[in-house]
């Protein structure tokens, strides 16, 4: 579904993803991991044409999206949420996701038609309070909710999350595991960063790992969990479970 | 919390609102009858320029309310209407109602551009260049005297009689109807406006432009479409205070009238365009008190502004919101 092929981006000298070649499939949920400053959040940004890569192609569905728009890339279906929450304070919940209803589709849609399918996804993550709340006033695990259902709303194929479980408590996260879990058994496939090995172990069908930039393994949590050079770059003691 | 409370909603055309609030808004339209009423030269050009500011702020709160964009070019685009509908008329004859129509197409056309060149730009950089671009266009407008006079000030011809409006002598009360109407026409086209999906988008981008690229908005188009329209406004206003003022200098273009706009944009209240009306009031009214200190209303003006900005730091718009609404 999604083709990363030879990606190179460099920040001056430094180079924070190193030819890095993966595949993410229709149907799956993608791990990618690796330790701070492993270009984790660079990828996903080069993937939804935040940073142009210097080198190397992107490729959605067949198609050739290197170097795209990132409002162009999300119309034609990768949507994402961010590590740090990136919300719109001024509007209300509501509004925050008719945002993505209104212009994350290939179609655009009148407003009074983006209220109700913006109800709809905000009902869709339970998101527990009145929908007309502004959104300055929401706390970590409800900002979250609202950017996912801001992503939902925009129609994604695919799913770019960064960071989801970070800053909540074992019992969010375990909520919000949930709700990846149901988006892909509605065939949404989902590429997904998390730090907490426990949480993104779990959920993975499969994982890339990534390591100063370079990509050091990619597998199934079991193969992850013991492959040595992963132990030795990321982990430091034998991961079990 | 959270209960929406339903009101009678009254539509006038795209318009809607509450009927509770409709009943506050009528009383407060009656100062607009003043004018009519006094029938004294002082109190309409008070109004007269009270309400320039005020559309002026309100096109200029497109901008800096609804995107966060502080254009510090604004008055260029106020003199490029201002010259346009002037020059058109005394070159070419042509009537200053189709001319002020031009004059605020080009200023719209030159904003979309200089929009696409600085936006892309973020926070002091593009204000800078916006302040540049019209200081730059000032300086041109300034040295082609053959053609604009420069400092020696066009002598611009009022506008043409409509019937009975005759606005040949000068006559206050018909100009005061004239800016009232163009405010109205203002306020109601922006107020629409920044209900549709444009105003939305404006919203988002202000909020959190990486987010709102994200989900889909494309920020450029947007963002320059903002400043299109922010300057036709500019253009048109500036074409009325062309023909009312009736000598023009480049001055018209150059920073303190920028200024005297953001003042009242940011006194009246952002994000609220009604809010820059009452500004407007304000400044002007304490202009006129203050003129025996010349140009050191200036610095009152900076010091009211740092006042607002310290105690209310989104104006009077939001106190009015909080106690009278």
């Amino acid at each position: 579904m999604l083709e990363i092929e030879n990606v190179v981006k460099r920040f001056g000298g430094l180079v924070a993803v190193d030819h890095v070649s993966f595949e993410v499939r229709k149907g799956e949920i993608l791990g990618l991991v690796g330790p701070n400053g492993a270009g984790k959040t660079t990828l996903l940004n080069v993937v939804n044409g935040f940073y142009k890569p210097d080198g190397g192609k992107i490729k959605f569905e067949g198609k050739d999206i290197t170097g795209w728009r990132p409002d162009k890339i999300c119309r034609i279906g990768i949507g994402r949420t961010f590590q740090l929450i990136k919300i719109f304070p001024d509007l209300t919940a509501l509004e925050n996701v008719m945002v993505g209803c209104v212009f994350g589709k290939p179609k655009s849609m009148s407003l009074k038609e983006a209220k109700v399918k913006a109800a709809e996804a905000l009902d869709r993550v339970n998101f527990p309070l009145p929908k007309d709340t502004p959104a300055k006033n929401l706390n970590v695990v409800q900002c979250k909710l609202v950017e996912f259902a801001r992503a939902l709303a925009t129609n994604p194929k695919l799913l770019l999350l960064d960071e989801v479980a970070t800053g909540l408590n074992p019992k969010e996260s375990m909520a919000i595991m949930d709700l990846i879990r149901d988006l892909k058994r509605e065939g949404i496939t989902i590429m997904q960063v998390e730090h907490v090995m426990r949480i993104i172990m779990n959920i993975s069908d499969r994982m890339v790992v990534l390591h100063h930039g370079k990509k050091i393994a990619e597998g199934t949590p079991k193969e992850i969990a013991n492959n040595e050079e992963v132990i030795k770059a990321y982990l430091g003691e034998r991961y079990l479970f | 919390m959270g209960e929406i409370k339903q009101e009678k909603i009254i539509s006038i055309g795209p318009i809607k609102i509450e009927q509770t609030k409709l009943l506050k808004i009528i009383p407060v339209l009656a100062i607009f009858a003043i004018p009519d009423i006094a029938k004294n030269g002082w109190i309409s050009s008070i109004f007269i320029l009270a309400l320039l500011r005020g559309a002026m702020g309100a096109s200029f709160d497109l901008s800096a309310g609804y995107l966060g964009i502080v254009n510090f070019g604004y008055a260029a685009f106020v003199g490029l209407g201002a010259y346009t509908s002037a020059l058109l008329m005394i070159r070419m004859g042509i009537t200053p109602w189709i001319g002020m129509l031009i004059g605020a197409t080009v200023a719209a056309v030159v904003g979309f551009l200089v929009g696409l060149l600085t936006l892309r730009l973020r926070g002091i950089f593009m204000a800078c260049f916006a302040w540049f671009f019209a200081e730059a266009l000032k300086f041109t407008y300034a040295n082609l005297v053959d053609i604009t006079r420069g400092y020696l000030g066009l002598h611009v011809p009022p506008f043409p009689s409509i019937g009975p409006i005759s606005f040949i002598t000068r006559d206050r009360l018909a100009y005061y109807h004239l800016i009232l109407f163009l405010t109205a026409v203002t306020l109601i086209t922006l107020y629409y406006i920044s209900n549709t999906r444009l105003g939305l988008a404006w919203r988002a981008i202000k909020g959190n432009e990486d987010a709102a690229k994200a989900v889909g908005v494309n920020t450029t188009l947007y963002k320059t479409l903002n400043f299109a329209i922010s300057c036709f406004f500019a253009g048109i206003l500036g074409g009325f205070y062309a023909h009312y003022i009736s000598v023009l200098t480049p001055d018209v273009m150059a920073l303190p009238l920028t200024v005297e706009v953001l003042t009242v944009c940011y006194v009246g209240g952002r994000g609220t365009l009604w809010g820059s009306l009452i500004g407007g009031f304000i400044l002007v009214l304490l202009l006129e008190l203050l003129r025996p200190l010349l140009v050191i209303r200036l610095v009152i003006y900076g010091a009211l502004l740092i006042a607002v900005m310290v105690l209310y730091p989104d104006g009077i718009a939001k106190l009015i919101k909080k106690y009278v609404w």
